[in-house]
């Protein structure tokens, strides 16, 4: 492993790669800085950039976009009490009583700080937990994919929280566009109208594209928020990281508990960011003596959410990169720029293209900390940048957004997509659906398929063979699991708002 | 219509999508004589979207008889800069590969930074300059830096 890791560091420490980082981390962070811009649409954008590299500098891009979008948050969340992502919702909550109180400092410090922290434990966490994990999948077969798919679509219950009944249309809805375009094994085309663009089908990137960059220009659009002026706090002090060592020490346990949640929602397919940082920063407050004093401007509530969110990165690499299933939307993200660059994400991907892994592995290293240095020394920056406005911003997107679907098949059909798809969004959106879910379905609906058919023919239509594997199995109790577990948790949902009412 | 209404609405919609679903399922052409051909999963899922948007309607008359006379009307959202938007950038991507990539973005930038700004902040000049710089910058950049393809029109 040793000499892996080495290979993949010299892959990164070229030039062309540090500087594709810094430009990386930079970016992201502004991207994840400013509200209504996430760390999705800079990977999005910045994905065209990469078509014409070789793959180690691309993925280097892409892992410091990531890095610094996550982490970027944090700075809207505290100075203006907007998150930035959703991944700095929880941020907000102690981070600014924080900051009103004249203690913008510490409370920037503390929030770099430990999202360097979180970032460093899940990278650890993703070299120790992959590699063996990819082992493991070089032995699943097409029942052992078609049992993770469902596995992973039951994710859309915890995605959809309230909403489950919305959630689970929204994935359908996206199983279902993902059914355009050519069957697999037996290649006729269906659900194409008769239009041979679509014989492909959708690809992931222009309908990603859309859904979640396009309909935010058109709910922009709509409202008025992009006109106000943003109250930014700028007159703040920076002295060190702003908190001793001795507050340091006492954040440990926190620190390291809120790292594990994070990785363990990272890991688990379609959920990221965006329900770590919530879900670490409540259990938290339920497990302290005091939790009254958090959203007053505590620090824990501040650790607790900005470890989770960017421990949350390791985590989703891990299916991404071993089984092809991505971590989060992110993830959905980079998986179509591995693709673009002819590599396809799964345990043969350890074997066939090593180098790469591991120069990931190391990207993701340096870029940690270039956000640390680069967020410390160029806060002031970020937060100047935050008042850049939107109605300039947005539309110089729109037009890189087509820049990116156009060059992806140098077709103009892709951008069509993305407006199909940014219609959608915006629609859905309105009607109070969650847009999330649907990528889960049209990533995972085609390996569903793929992998329930394939089984069906090696095992003669026979659904024995489904219940003799053991992996397979061990997914399927798991997926029965996840449904019990969310239509209780839903039903207890009902009985409290029954007895509000 | 009435925001209340907008769930059962979209619920009655979504059945007789998944309803037109089925039905092409069914005739989805496919090469095996196995049950499980390429109409399978469609068919599959056609029957949970139908399922899961009839729960949908159901919730939604709650909502409709829950919220009855409460409708609240908080904020005007701008429709008509919704609409401009969504026909520019139709206007946009069909103009695209006749007029080429530098025009037509600078153009929709133009329009578009108009559409998305309020009257009095609206300086012309100021919004041309942007526009026509940025689109000239992107083309640029991705053709001769980054070995992109774009569509170059009449120009080109």
């Amino acid at each position: 492993m040793l000499d892996l890791f080495a290979a993949g560091f010299a892959s990164v420490l070229t030039l062309g790669s540090l500087f594709m980082i810094v430009l990386g981390v930079f970016v992201g962070i502004i991207f994840g800085s400013i509200p209504g811009l996430t760390t999705t649409m800079a990977v999005a954008l910045c994905l065209p950039l990469t078509f014409g590299m070789p793959p180690a500098i691309a993925m280097s891009l892409l892992m410091g976009l990531y890095i610094g979008g996550t982490s970027g948050g944090l700075i809207s969340a505290i100075l203006i009490n907007i998150p930035g992502t959703p991944a700095s919702v929880a941020t907000c909550w102690d981070g600014h009583p924080m900051a009103s109180r004249g203690e913008a400092g510490k409370a920037l410090g503390a929030g770099v700080v430990f999202s360097f922290l979180g970032t460093l434990l899940s990278i650890v966490a993703l070299v120790f937990i992959a590699p063996p994990l990819a082992e493991l999948a070089l032995l699943f077969g097409p029942v052992e994919y078609f049992a993770l798919a469902l596995f992973a679509l039951t994710m859309i219950g915890t995605l959809a929280g309230k909403q489950l009944t919305k959630g689970i249309i929204v994935g359908l809805l996206g199983l279902i566009l993902a059914f355009v375009g050519m069957a697999p094994i037996d290649a006729y085309p269906r659900f194409t109208f008769g239009i041979h663009d679509l014989d492909g089908g959708f690809d992931i990137l222009p309908a990603l594209i859309g859904l979640f960059a396009v309909s935010e220009i058109l709910n922009v659009a709509e409202s008025e928020f992009s006109l106000k002026k943003e109250n930014v706090l700028t007159n703040f002090k920076m002295k060190g990281f702003g908190f001793s060592l001795k507050e340091f020490w006492g954040q440990m346990y926190n620190m390291i508990r809120s790292a594990l949640i994070g990785i363990g929602i990272g890991i688990l397919p379609g959920i990221g960011a965006g329900t770590s940082n919530i879900v670490a920063y409540s259990v938290a407050k339920s497990q302290d003596k005091h939790p009254e004093k958090y959203g007053t401007g505590c620090l824990d509530g501040i650790v607790a959410s900005e470890t989770s969110n960017n421990a949350s990165i390791g985590g989703a690499m891990v299916p991404l990169l071993t089984l092809g299933v991505p971590g989060d939307t992110v993830t959905a993200m980079i998986l179509g720029g591995l693709m673009i660059h002819g590599l396809t994400p799964g345990p043969l991907l350890f074997i066939a293209n090593g180098e790469v892994v591991y120069g990931i592995f190391a990207s993701l290293i340096i870029a940690n900390i270039v956000m640390l240095v680069m967020e410390f020394f160029g806060i002031r920056v970020f937060a100047k940048l935050l008042s850049v406005p939107k109605h300039l911003l947005l539309p110089v997107i729109f037009s890189l957004c087509v820049v990116g679907a156009y060059g992806l098949n140098n077709r103009v059909f892709d951008v069509w997509v993305v407006m199909l798809f940014g219609v959608i969004g915006y629609v859905l959106t309105k009607l109070k659906f969650p847009t999330s879910p649907m990528i889960l379905g049209i990533i995972l609906g085609p390996m569903a398929e793929t992998g329930f058919r394939r089984g069906m023919q090696m095992n003669e239509g026979s659904f024995l063979m489904f219940f003799t594997r053991p992996i397979a199995v061990f997914f399927f109790l798991a997926t029965a699991f996840m449904i019990v577990l969310t239509a209780v948790g839903n039903a207890k949902n009902r009985k409290k708002e029954g007895t509000k009412a | 219509m009435k925001k209340k209404y907008w769930d059962l609405a979209s619920g009655i919609v979504l059945f007789l999508f998944s309803i037109v679903l089925y039905i092409g399922a069914m005739n989805v052409r496919t090469l095996e004589v196995s049950t499980f051909g390429s109409g399978f999963f469609p068919k599959i899922v056609a029957v949970m979207l139908a399922l899961a948007s009839l729960a949908l309607i159901v919730g939604g008359i709650k909502t409709a008889k829950a919220a009855d006379g409460a409708e609240e009307a908080k904020g005007n959202p701008r429709w008509k800069a919704v609409l401009a938007t969504f026909t520019i950038m139709v206007a946009y991507a069909a103009l695209l590969p006749f007029v080429g990539f530098m025009i037509t973005t600078a153009v929709y930038l133009f329009l578009q930074i108009n559409i998305l700004s309020e009257n009095r902040h609206r300086k012309p000049f100021l919004f041309a300059v942007v526009s026509i710089v940025t689109s000239v910058a992107i083309y640029y950049l991705f053709v001769k830096a980054f070995n992109l393809m774009l569509p170059a029109g009449f120009l080109g």
